[in-house]
C-alpha cells in the first residue's frame, strides 16, 4: 500500500464523495472486516489501517439480532426452550440448560439422578463436538485445511447420537425444566457413544501432529494478541481465554452444577496469554472432556424417572412457577455462559436475560486486542478468542 | 409517601437478617462489605449466591468496594417493573478468588432513568451499558459509546425491550400483508 | 444497462456478443449447473450446517460446489437461515455485486414466513419481496440431505431454465426496489452501502 501513489485529482473527487476506501492521506484507509467474510460468522469490524497495521477497530454486531428476550417475555415457559436454544448455535445445550436450571431454581424442583445424569452427558457431548466444531474453524483460518476435514468428520458423529438420542442434529429442544424430553434409547446407544468416545481419544495424537504441535500453528499464533491477567479480569473474560492467562476460574469447578462435584478432572492452566496459550487450553480441555465422558459412562445412569413428577405438568402451557428469580450458568467452549430469569407467577417469564460469553471478550476485548496487529491475524485473534457472534447479538 | 413507608417496613428485617447472617463463607463475606457499606442491604440467597441491595445514587461507591472481593462484572441485567415504573438494575458479580455470584440490585425511576457507568471499574462494562441503553433507555453518565450498537436506529428509538414496546404491534406496521400468523378474530391463542 | 434489456428482453438468455452463441445455450446451461461457486456469506444459524456439507460426510464439491470469498465470481448465494434489516442490506449489496446469472437458495422456514421469529421485531418475514428466491426449502433446521436434495433441485431448474431470479430481479427491479425502500427508508444506499463499497 505504501507505494501506491493516488492521483490528486482522483483523491479530490473521493473526498467529494466521501469516500473512504481509497487511501485518502498517507497510508491510512478504512476496512470493513465481515459479515460477508468467512472468519467473522455474521459480524463485522470497522478497521482504520495503517498500512498493515490495524490502528483502531470498531466492532460492528448486531447482524444476528433477532430480540429473543422480548420474544422469551411472549411464551410460555415450556415453548421457550424451542426458542431460546437458537442464541448459541454450535452448541445449542447450553442455552436449554441454563434456561432449565434457573427455572428448576424458581420452582424448587428437585430433578431426578437419571435427568441430571443425561443433562450431563449430553453438556458434555456438546462441549466436545464443540471443540471440533472449533479445531475446523481454526484449521481453516491458519490453512490446515486438512484437520478442519478430519473435524468436521469427527463431529458428524456426535451429530448422529444427538439425532438418535433427541431427534435433531442441531437443535435438540431436549433439555426441559423439570427433566429431559425423552429417555436414552437404550443400552446401544450409551455402548456407541462409548465407541465414539475411544475413537475421538485415539485421533488426539493426529490432531496433535498436524495442528497443535505444527510449526504452521506456532508461527501464526504465538505472541499474536497478548492479554495479561489484570485485563482480562476487569474485562470478564471467560473460558479457555481466561485459563490462558493464569486464572483457574471454572465454573464445572468453581460453582459446581450437575454431577461436576463428583468427577475428577483437572482444570488447564497456561500463564502466557497469547493465541498459542489460548490454543493449547483448548487442546486440553478436549482431553479432560473426553475423560469426563468416560468417567460418566462408567457411572452409568441412574434408574428412575427422567422427568420430576408434578401435577402442575398436566396442564403444560398454563404452568405457572412462583414468583422469584435465579442465576444459572454453565462452563461452554467459549466460556461461562449465564442466564438470569424473573418469574412473575404468570405464565410467561416476565424478563430473560443471557449472559453470552461473546459479550464480554468480543467486543471491547477484542478492539484492544486488535491494536497493531496485522491484517493475516485478525482471523486468527478471532478465532482463539472463539467469538460466537449469535451470543453477542441475541 | 407509599415508598418511603416501604423503605422503613423493610429496613427493619434487613436489621434483622444482618443479624442472621451465617457463618459461612458467604455471610462473612456479606458482613464484611456491609460493615464498610452500611447504606446497602445485604444477605446470603443459598451456596454461592449473595445478594445486595443498594440505593442508585450509592451504587458506583458500593461497586468499587464490591470490586476488592468481586473481580469480574458478569453482566449488567435489566427489568422492567412497569406497575412500580421503576428499572431494577441486576449487576451480577463474580468473585474469583471467593467462588460467589453477588446480585447488586438497584432501582431507578422509569422516566429519564440515569445512573453513573461503572467502566471505571470494570472496563467491560462498557458493552452491558451500551446493551442496556439500547435495549431500555438508561443513560450511563460517563460512557461515551451510548447509541445504535445492536440495533438499527430506527428500532433503537424505541427501545423494544421496554415493556410498553408492543413488538406485535410494531411487526404489523413494518411488514402488514406479510404477517400472515396471527389472526386476530381467534381468541384462544395462548401466547 | 436500459439499452441492454431492451435488447434480450425476449430471449431468456444473457446478452452475447455474437448472436449465434445461443446454439450453445444448452451447453452453458450444463456447464453453469455443474460448476456452482458458492458465495461465502452464511447469514443465520443454518451457516451451521455448511461445514458438514462440505466436508467428508457429505461433501458437496462431488457436485462442483465450491466456497468462494469473493461474490464477484459467485453464482449461488445460500441465505442460510433467517435475515434481519441490518442483514439483508449487506445481502442487496452483495446479491447485487454478484455475475449474472446468479440463483438464491434458502434454508429453514425463517426467509419464508418468519418461523419461530414470527412476531420478532427485527427479523424480515417474506424476504421474496426484497431479492428473487429460486429455491426454499423447509424446516428448521434443515438437514444436510434436504440443503443436497435443494442443491439438485436448483441444478435441475438450472437446466431447464427456470431458475430465472436474476431476470426477474433485472425486469422488476423498481418492484423490489421500492419494497426495500419501504423498509430502510429512501437513500439508504447513498447513506450507507456507499460507505462500505465506495463504487456504489
Amino acid at each position: 500500500m505504501a507505494n501506491v501513489e493516488v492521483p490528486r485529482e482522483l483523491k479530490a473527487e473521493a473526498k467529494q464523495h466521501d469516500m473512504y476506501l481509497h487511501p485518502i492521506d498517507k497510508d491510512t484507509y478504512e476496512l470493513f472486516f465481515g459479515p460477508q467474510h468467512m472468519a467473522t460468522e455474521n459480524f463485522s469490524i470497522i478497521l482504520k489501517m495503517d498500512g498493515n497495521r490495524i490502528e483502531k477497530a470498531i466492532v460492528n454486531p448486531g447482524f444476528l439480532h433477532r430480540g429473543f428476550e422480548k420474544l422469551a417475555e411472549h411464551r410460555p415457559y415450556f415453548t421457550n426452550i424451542a426458542l431460546i436454544l437458537r442464541i448459541c448455535v454450535p452448541e445449542s445445550d447450553v442455552p436449554e440448560n441454563i434456561y432449565s436450571m434457573a427455572v428448576d431454581e424458581i420452582v424448587g424442583w428437585e430433578v431426578p439422578d437419571r435427568a441430571i445424569w443425561i443433562r450431563n452427558v449430553v453438556l458434555e457431548m456438546a462441549r466436545v463436538a464443540g471443540w471440533m466444531f472449533w479445531i475446523m474453524g481454526f484449521g481453516n483460518e491458519i490453512g490446515l485445511y486438512t484437520a478442519g476435514q478430519w473435524a468436521a468428520a469427527y463431529r458428524e458423529r456426535f451429530m448422529r447420537l444427538y439425532e438418535e438420542l433427541t431427534g435433531g442434529r442441531v437443535y435438540h429442544i431436549y433439555t426441559v425444566p423439570g427433566g429431559v424430553r425423552r429417555d436414552i434409547p437404550g443400552d446401544r446407544w450409551l455402548r456407541q457413544l462409548r465407541d465414539t468416545v475411544e475413537y475421538i481419544k485415539g485421533k488426539l495424537k493426529d490432531f496433535d501432529e498436524i495442528l497443535f504441535d505444527n510449526y504452521i500453528t506456532f508461527e501464526r499464533t504465538e505472541g499474536v494478541g497478548v492479554m495479561d491477567k489484570r485485563f482480562a479480569l476487569k474485562h470478564a473474560v471467560t473460558g479457555p481465554n481466561l485459563r490462558a492467562v493464569g486464572v483457574p476460574y471454572d465454573v464445572r469447578k468453581d460453582d459446581p452444577y450437575y454431577l461436576y462435584d463428583q468427577l475428577d478432572f483437572e482444570v488447564p492452566v497456561l500463564k502466557e496469554g497469547d493465541s498459542l496459550a489460548r490454543t493449547l487450553v483448548r487442546r486440553y480441555e478436549l482431553e479432560q472432556d473426553l475423560y469426563i465422558l468416560e468417567q460418566l459412562l462408567d457411572m452409568g445412569p441412574p434408574s428412575g424417572p427422567y422427568m420430576v413428577q408434578d401435577a402442575r405438568l398436566k396442564a403444560l402451557p398454563r404452568f405457572k412457577p412462583p414468583k422469584g428469580d435465579a442465576y444459572a450458568h454453565v462452563e461452554s467452549t467459549k466460556g461461562d455462559f449465564g442466564a438470569y430469569i424473573v418469574s412473575d407467577g404468570s405464565h410467561k417469564p416476565y424478563r430473560a436475560h443471557f449472559r453470552g460469553p461473546s459479550q464480554s471478550h468480543g467486543v471491547t476485548v477484542l478492539e484492544e486486542l486488535l491494536k497493531g496487529a496485522r491484517i493475516a491475524d485478525v482471523p486468527v485473534i478471532l478465532k482463539t478468542l472463539d467469538n460466537c457472534p449469535p451470543d453477542i447479538d441475541r | 409517601m407509599d415508598m418511603n413507608e416501604k423503605e422503613k417496613i423493610e429496613a427493619q428485617p434487613a436489621g434483622e437478617v444482618k443479624s442472621e447472617l451465617p457463618d459461612t463463607k458467604e455471610g462473612r463475606l456479606v458482613k464484611d462489605l456491609l460493615e464498610r457499606a452500611p447504606y446497602a442491604e445485604g444477605s446470603v440467597r443459598r451456596e454461592r449466591r449473595v445478594e445486595f441491595k443498594v440505593p442508585p445514587e450509592r451504587i458506583h461507591e458500593f461497586l468499587e468496594l464490591a470490586s476488592e472481593k468481586f473481580e469480574m462484572l458478569m453482566q449488567i441485567s435489566t427489568v422492567d417493573w412497569i406497575k412500580e415504573g421503576e428499572f431494577e438494575l441486576v449487576y451480577q458479580l463474580w468473585s474469583v478468588s471467593e467462588s460467589v455470584h453477588a446480585f447488586v440490585r438497584t432501582r431507578v425511576p422509569r422516566e429519564n432513568a440515569k445512573l453513573p457507568t461503572v467502566m471505571d471499574i470494570w472496563p467491560v462494562a462498557e458493552t452491558y451499558e451500551r446493551e442496556a441503553h439500547e435495549f431500555f433507555g438508561i443513560i450511563f453518565e460517563g460512557n461515551p459509546r451510548l447509541g445504535p450498537f445492536i440495533l438499527e436506529p430506527r428500532e433503537y428509538e424505541k427501545h423494544p425491550l421496554r415493556k410498553d414496546f408492543n413488538t406485535l404491534g410494531h411487526v404489523k406496521a413494518l411488514y402488514g400483508e406479510d404477517f400472515d400468523r396471527y389472526d386476530e378474530s381467534k381468541t384462544n391463542y395462548v401466547i | 444497462m436500459s439499452e441492454r434489456r431492451d435488447v434480450n428482453e425476449n430471449d431468456g438468455v444473457i446478452h452475447y456478443e455474437l448472436q449465434e452463441f445461443q446454439v450453445f445455450e444448452p451447453l452453458f446451461r450444463w456447464a453453469r449447473k455443474k460448476s456452482l461457486w458458492i458465495v461465502a456469506f452464511c447469514t443465520g444459524c443454518g451457516g451451521i450446517e455448511i461445514p458438514p456439507l462440505a466436508t467428508a460426510r457429505y461433501d458437496y464439491e462431488r457436485f462442483g460446489i465450491m466456497p468462494n470469498p469473493s461474490p464477484r465470481m459467485g453464482d449461488l448465494f445460500l441465505i442460510t437461515g433467517y435475515v434481519t434489516p441490518k442483514t439483508l442490506k449487506r445481502i442487496i449489496v452483495t446479491y447485487e455485486m454478484m455475475q449474472d446469472p446468479k440463483y438464491i437458495l434458502t434454508h429453514g422456514s425463517c426467509p419464508i414466513n418468519g418461523g419461530v421469529y414470527w412476531d420478532s421485531y427485527n427479523v424480515v418475514k417474506q424476504l421474496d419481496k426484497y431479492i428473487p428466491i429460486d429455491v426454499s426449502i423447509a424446516g428448521c433446521m434443515p438437514r444436510v440431505e434436504a440443503v443436497m436434495d435443494g442443491i439438485m433441485e436448483i441444478m435441475r431448474k438450472i437446466e431447464s431454465g427456470e431458475a430465472d431470479g436474476w431476470r426477474r430481479y433485472r425486469e422488476n427491479y423498481d418492484y423490489y426496489r421500492k419494497n426495500q425502500d419501504e423498509l430502510f427508508g429512501e437513500g439508504w444506499r447513498e447513506k450507507e452501502a456507499k460507505r462500505w463499497l465506495a463504487w456504489i
